[in-house]
């Protein structure tokens, strides 16, 4: 048996490509026997490596290459779990003890220190012993070897021969065989793997130069001469080795001294502190129960015996301590006054509930437990809590600090190539420019796309962009390669992990964001580890909550207010959470919502699963009684009944497999897995035909199965379970109440926590002004740091300035303090922390117009206020008396400087603030639009259905959901300055018109008014651009007069 | 000092494929390699087109040293550099 020792990933980043299937596949047909995974400092490939190898039945071994102080390589393999916990202390110690914390470097006496079953061997040319030979320092290489012998004893050093045909390698192999010789230290065959397959050798180069930023012709140190590092057969190895048999024999020997893979222990999570001695499920279940009593007031037998049987799975499974300490984390919310909802199957469980854990009754909705956990599937919980941004930092603090740092860690992350990123990177390399990678890069959709040649003709905003894509062939094939692999490793936003044994047992540690330290293992990996993670999420809808709550206290917002839910139906929903995209304003408008279950029908019904299912416009038409609710099948009624009929929730589709299909537990777990997690079209159809069979053997017809089941089939897309669709619903509402009653507050909040929701600040101010609510500029003695309410509007605040720093806005507001500023002088003797990019950005945003009306002019004044204002020292706190050491008088500009137009006025506002908080891009062409009969986003309320239009807006947010036909529907967004029109453009149209849909900012476009329930919206046919002479840069010469008149001038043809 | 050169030749080879007498494209003249003092791949330029050679450092038995290499694709050899 022949076992490659010495090989990489793509998790040695940039170092490494290719997949493990490829590489299993490879192994299996050539006869190797055994691969080590050996990256650069990591075992972050190490579960999926296992994974993928024992499944093609060959011997997956877990090691590194480690690097040490002096620079050196050398590898390290487990020989079983011991070995493999002094691995993950070594990395972890070589990544925290470095010089900077960013860099790995291992110390000599750390390897002393964890080297039990661990396995060495030499390294590539960067080990410290071939080094020293190639440079023909005999004795010091001798020394070397003597100390890792030292280290690891005789039996677990060999020195490692290396068969890559590199210059010198026969007499470097000779001089490592005759020193093993002398040490009486065995000699291994390896072969560097970097790749599985020479064909890959071009990308791996590719990536070297990524890694080095170099470009192609570009000579580095760490480019490889040959394209010989790929996983060779046994036969080529022992072609090249046929000198040193006991190099390809020992191969063999370390294979068996190590174990296959890594078995962890399933559950390690830590035994909860309780109080008087009482164990861990006697506690829950007395929090269990004490909270119910707070909820339920009185305990029915209902209650009681669902929270009885939800404690006994929880116990049988041995997830008490799992609960408490989630408990506890709330628990620790709430006293802090941390904001924090929690989302997800969790909200299918009563006793999380009663915990306080989340806030949707699971009893009272009929949830089912077992979406949650379940004996059969023995799963691990996965409870996912919202907190308000700040407050999660606190929270995790206080995870930190009660169990300990070194039980503690946040998951990672790993930023895998997309193709857009991978255009960029592999480009660069090429040679090819910056602007024309970004040109290119940017005509790719944001998505990722698996083949990018195909997608040239699939795409019009790539097919019709002129872009000459013979020169982009190699590129792009090399992208569609890369697509995917991991780039580098990041911090996740949520998981944290809690472990009972230290955590460097199982996983090394790093640094990861603001020096946290992370694992070297992602989600989809840790709990294989044996651990539970937590999902602790940033949402900022709730610090907008936390925001309005000094006005109105989320906590005392009615139910059910008729106000909210009237809003609701006009479909005017920009700024609520989760029900404001273009395809939620239109649900609502014709939903007709009155209670809260439409919430949380609507917050699942927008989702890729049913949309795909098309269950869209049938549960619209059943609420509304507009089409007779049936069933299929008379076992369906008490499943789909609170829905219409629909089957709108994953616990729907699984309760349907179940009880029509009479699906096993097993099955029923398989299909919530498709639904979860793997999302594959094919997995659903092969369960389909599994329905289809079981169903039609139960005596359901045939016809009536294969009904059924594409009614669900649409699932393996993104669905919502009901648990988690309720309590969004209620943040929904709750949002959509400050909405109505306290827009001001409202937006006000929703741009102070940017970026967030589904519109950028400048949308959001247009939908503040069509309230009726000013945005008010930006304002040098009025503004205040962020966004405020003042009764005449919004307030723009200072954070909203580009480049602006807190230290600077700091000093801005202590001296305003002090004393108003009374001109732009002023301000530059009083606030030297505002450098004259600042100053230039708050005098283009308007923040002086009140003291200097004329701008230009105020730019002028700056830089003789910068030469005068900087050399006079201001030595006193009080606000300085001007002059000081000029006359002001002298300050004055020339008259003759004219000021800016409107539009440059426009342009600089939107370029330092992001949004002009006085004037919209359209009102720059109302002219030419009213001139040429366009209509307004206001008009399209009023015409009627059909009607033929031209209008012309601000294109926000294109997008292409999956429909069911598979066929492109685009969904846009038109803004103008009196409102947001949403538009539908079809397959057709979007192939003729797609380059300019989605890559233009201003757009008119044709088309006929839909109306459907009470918004009007767009169908359109034709898009354009507004030709040059549109523009009036001189500015806005009107508003919405003469709207009225307008409406005569479109017909319905 | 080497000269680098690209200059193609014959050569000879042994059983094994390695090269045994070099012989230059008039035919008159030849030198039989002593020893192969090292050998290695190397791909070159593969985005230009360039495509895999095997380089041999060869001593003659006149006591010449040449660089050579052959490209893997048709077989031709090149002499790339002598050392006086």
């Amino acid at each position: 048996m022949f076992a490659h020792l010495h090989f990489h990933s793509p998790f040695s980043f940039l170092d490494g490509t290719g997949d493990f299937a490829e590489t299993a596949r490879i192994a299996a047909e050539t006869g190797i026997g055994a691969i080590a995974l050996t990256d650069h400092n990591t075992v972050s490939g190490a579960l999926r490596f296992q994974r993928q190898l024992k499944e093609a039945g060959i011997k997956p071994i877990i090691g590194a290459e480690v690097t040490l102080e002096e620079g050196y390589h050398l590898v390290l393999l487990a020989k079983d779990r011991l070995g493999y916990a002094n691995l993950c202390r070594l990395l972890t110690e070589g990544w925290l003890r470095s010089a900077n914390g960013r860099e790995f470097a291992l110390s000599l006496e750390s390897l002393r220190t964890f080297n039990r079953n661990l396995i060495a061997l030499s390294g590539c040319r960067k080990g410290k012993i071939p080094a020293l030979i190639l440079q023909n320092k005999f004795q010091e290489a001798r020394q070397a070897a003597e100390e890792y012998l030292a280290i690891f004893g005789r039996e677990n050093l060999f020195l490692e021969l290396q068969g890559n045909l590199l210059p010198r390698e026969a007499r470097l192999n000779k001089y490592l065989a005759d020193l093993a010789a002398m040490l009486k230290v065995g000699v291994v065959a390896t072969c560097n793997v970097h790749y599985p397959r020479k064909a890959d050798f071009p990308l791996h180069d590719l990536l070297t130069c990524v890694r080095t930023l170099t470009t192609l012709p570009e000579l580095h140190p760490e480019r490889r001469l040959n394209a010989e590092n790929y996983l060779k057969t046994p036969e080529e190895m022992s072609r090249l080795f046929r000198e040193y048999p006991r190099a390809l024999a020992n191969t063999a020997l370390i294979a068996e001294a190590c174990s296959s893979g890594i078995d962890f222990p399933r559950n390690i999570f830590p035994a909860f502190d309780t109080p008087q001695a009482e164990s861990a499920p006697e506690f829950l279940r007395r929090l269990t129960f004490m909270g119910a009593k707070e909820r339920y007031g009185r305990l029915t037998p209902e209650i009681t015996a669902r929270l009885e049987q939800e404690l006994a799975i929880i116990n049988q499974l041995g997830f008490a301590d799992y609960f408490l300490a989630v408990w506890d984390v709330v628990r620790f919310a709430r006293a802090h006054k941390i904001r924090y909802a929690g989302r997800g199957s969790a909200a299918d469980s009563a006793v999380a509930y009663c915990l306080y854990i989340t806030n949707v009754d699971a009893i009272e909705r009929g949830l089912l437990f077992e979406r949650f956990l379940s004996l059969e599937r023995g799963e691990k919980p996965d409870i996912d809590i919202d907190f308000e941004a700040e407050g999660r930092e606190k929270v995790i603090e206080y995870i930190y600090r009660k169990y300990g740092r070194e039980r503690v860690a946040t998951v990672c992350t790993f930023n895998t190539f997309g193709t857009r990123s991978a255009i960029r990177d592999l480009g660069k390399a090429m040679g090819f420019s910056l602007a024309e990678l970004d040109r290119l890069a940017k005509r790719f959709p944001w998505f990722r796309i698996d083949d990018p040649v195909a997608a040239i003709q699939q795409y019009p905003e790539l097919r019709n962009s002129g872009l000459p894509f013979h020169r982009y062939e190699q590129l792009l094939k090399f992208v569609a390669q890369v697509i995917g692999q991991p780039r580098f490793i990041g911090t996740h936003l949520g998981g944290v992990v809690i472990s009972a044994l230290p955590l460097t047992d199982l996983t090394p540690l790093q640094y990861g964001h603001q020096s946290r330290l992370i694992t070297q293992f992602d989600k989809h990996d840790i709990e294989e580890l044996g651990l539970i993670k937590f999902d602790l999420l940033s949402l900022k809808t709730l610090s907008v909550l936390r925001d309005v709550a000094p006005t109105c206290a989320p906590e005392t917002i009615p139910q059910n207010d008729r106000a909210t839910y009237e809003m609701l139906n006009t479909g005017e929903t920009v700024g609520v959470f989760q029900l404001e995209s273009p395809a939620q304003r239109n649900l609502q408008s014709r939903l007709g919502a009155e209670r809260m279950e439409d919430l949380v029908a609507s917050v699942a019904l927008i989702r890729p699963g049913p949309i795909e299912g098309n269950m869209v416009e049938p549960y619209i038409a059943r609420r509304q009684g507009s089409e007779p609710i049936s069933y299929l099948h008379p076992d369906l009624e008490r499943i789909l009944k609170k829905t219409y009929g629909v089957v709108l929730f994953q616990e729907q589709v699984i309760e349907i497999a179940t009880v029509i299909g009479g699906f096993t537990p097993g099955e029923a777990d398989q299909l919530r897995r498709v639904m979860t997690h793997a999302r594959s079209r094919a997995q659903m159809q092969n369960l389909g035909a599994l329905f289809c069979q079981k169903a039609t053997a139960r005596g359901v017809s045939p016809e009536v199965a294969e009904t059924i089941f594409s009614y669900i089939i649409g699932y393996a897309g993104y669905g919502f379970c009901e648990a988690h669709a309720a309590a969004f619903a209620d943040t929904a509402y709750k949002t959509a109440y400050l909405l109505k009653h306290y827009p001001a507050e409202y937006f006000c909040a929703l741009l102070n926590n940017q970026p967030m929701g589904f519109y950028a600040p400048e949308t959001l101010c247009v939908e503040a002004r069509r309230r009726g609510i000013s945005i008010l500029p930006l304002e040098i003695n009025e503004s205040r740091r962020e966004f405020t309410v003042t009764p005449a509007g919004i307030r723009v605040g200072f954070k909203q300035l580009k480049g602006i720093t807190d230290d600077t806005i700091e000093a801005i507001l202590t001296a305003r303090a002090k004393a108003p500023f009374t001109s732009l002088f002023d301000f530059v003797l009083r606030v030297p922390a505002a450098n004259k990019a600042i100053t230039e950005h708050l005098v283009l945003a308007g923040a002086f117009d009140r003291l200097h009306p004329n701008r230009k002019q105020a730019l002028w004044l700056l830089n003789q206020a910068l030469t005068a204002g900087r050399t006079t020292t201001c030595t006193t706190n009080a606000a300085p008396a001007l002059p000081l050491a000029m006359p002001a008088a002298a300050l004055k500009a020339p008259e003759t400087i004219s000021d800016f137009t409107q539009w440059e006025k426009f342009t600089q506002e939107r370029s330092v603030l992001g949004f002009s908080a006085d004037h919209h891009l359209l009102e720059f062409y109302r002219e030419y639009l009213r001139n040429n009969a366009y209509a307004t986003s206001q008009d399209i309320k009023e015409l009627p259905t059909d009607t033929r239009v031209r209008i012309a807006g601000k294109v926000v947010r294109p997008h292409r959901p999956p429909t069911k036909s598979g066929r492109t529907v685009v969904f846009l967004t038109l803004e103008d300055e009196f409102g947001l029109v949403d538009a539908t453009v079809f397959e057709k149209t979007y192939q003729s018109y797609g380059h300019l849909i989605f890559t233009r900012e201003l757009l008119g476009f044709t088309g006929r008014v839909q109306r459907r329930g009470k918004a009007g919206s767009l169908l359109v046919e034709e898009a354009h651009d507004l030709p040059r002479t549109a523009l009036d840069n001189k500015g806005p010469t009107g508003s919405a007069a003469r709207r009225a008149d307008q409406l005569s001038q479109y017909s319905t043809r | 000092m080497p000269k680098r050169t690209d200059y193609p030749l014959q050569v000879a080879c042994t059983r094994q494929g390695l090269p045994r007498k070099l012989i230059w494209p008039d035919g008159r003249r030849s030198e039989n390699i002593a020893e192969i003092l090292d050998y290695w791949r190397e791909v070159g330029a593969w985005w230009d087109g360039e495509s895999e050679r095997q380089v041999y450092l060869v001593v003659t038995t006149t006591q010449k040293s040449y660089e050579l290499y052959q490209v893997l694709a048709t077989g031709s050899w090149y002499l790339t550099r002598v050392f006086d």
